[in-house]
């Protein structure tokens, strides 16, 4: 079972063909990418976390990337824990400084996508 | 807002048009268009629906960076000088606004290259043999160091 899923509201955030998270959809917006915690929760679950993370962008997820908490750490992330909403928090950890910055936050995103599962509605 | 959509017919051209917040339907910034009309073939076709998709998702979306349309001009840019033999990208947009081009194959290996305004590229790579990542400038011609990561993806060694 996945322990963490990162809400997808844009098609081009993932690839139905090649059943992939995308990267785009895992780069951090000021430093941090939102996600939710999903261990112990059923699919029926998460889908009403996303939908409720939904309604304040006027429109349901596409669907979801599920990932364990080692994928994140394996690559140098970590889940800081916000509950809020419940269950929410981010990744972070992300390069911040020093040359290349883009490429090495990309690089974290791909070692992400490579490892994460598509789910989609 | 600008939305653009389809276009109904263009005389055998395909164009970028929008219908602002006036009832008037108007072309978009030039670069946008200039940005599609050089890629030619399925290429072209390809290129074009999808960042038509793209933009008309984006403008839809507040929560979205609006996307420069020099970014799109220089993507086009770089996918006018893809070589021969490789697949054409996924279009998609990134948190900063920048475009991003993913070549991914279905055994999960990809290669990610961000497109910024001013011709700035940002590569990933998680590939069979290993790892790549790099900035690079867009110049004259198709860049070494992507073609080296895409032969990589494409022909494993």
């Amino acid at each position: 079972m996945a322990e963490r899923a990162r809400f997808l509201f844009q098609s081009n955030h993932f690839s139905k063909a090649n059943e992939i998270v995308r990267p785009s959809a895992f780069l951090p917006r000021n430093g941090e990418t939102s996600v939710f915690d999903i261990v112990d929760l059923e699919d029926a679950d998460i889908r009403s976390v996303g939908d409720d993370v939904g309604v304040a962008r006027g429109k349901p997820p596409k669907g979801r990337g599920e990932f364990q908490y080692d994928d994140a750490e394996s690559v140098g992330l970590a889940f800081e824990r916000d509950d809020i909403p419940p269950r929410h928090g981010n990744l972070v950890g992300w390069p911040d400084d020093g040359s290349e910055l883009k490429a090495r936050q990309k690089a974290v995103a791909v070692a992400l996508s490579a490892r994460a599962v598509l789910v989609l509605r | 807002m600008h939305v653009l959509r389809r276009p109904e017919t263009s005389q055998g051209r395909l164009g970028f048009w929008e219908s602002g917040d006036s009832a008037q339907t108007r072309t978009v910034e030039p670069e946008i268009v200039k940005a599609v009309r050089g890629i030619r073939g399925q290429r072209y076709y390809t290129a074009v629906f999808e960042l038509i998709d793209l933009f008309a998702e984006t403008n839809n979306d507040s929560k979205e960076l609006p996307v420069d349309p020099r970014a799109f001009a220089r993507a086009r840019d770089l996918l006018e000088r893809l070589p021969n033999g490789f697949a054409v990208p996924e279009i998609g947009i990134d948190p900063d606004g920048e475009i991003a081009l993913d070549w991914i194959r279905s055994n999960r290996t990809l290669v990610s290259v961000s497109v910024g305004a001013f011709g700035n590229l940002s590569y990933a790579a998680h590939l069979r043999d290993g790892t790549a990542h790099g900035e690079i400038k867009l110049r004259d011609g198709f860049p070494p160091a992507l073609t080296d990561v895409l032969r990589r993806l494409f022909h494993p060694a």
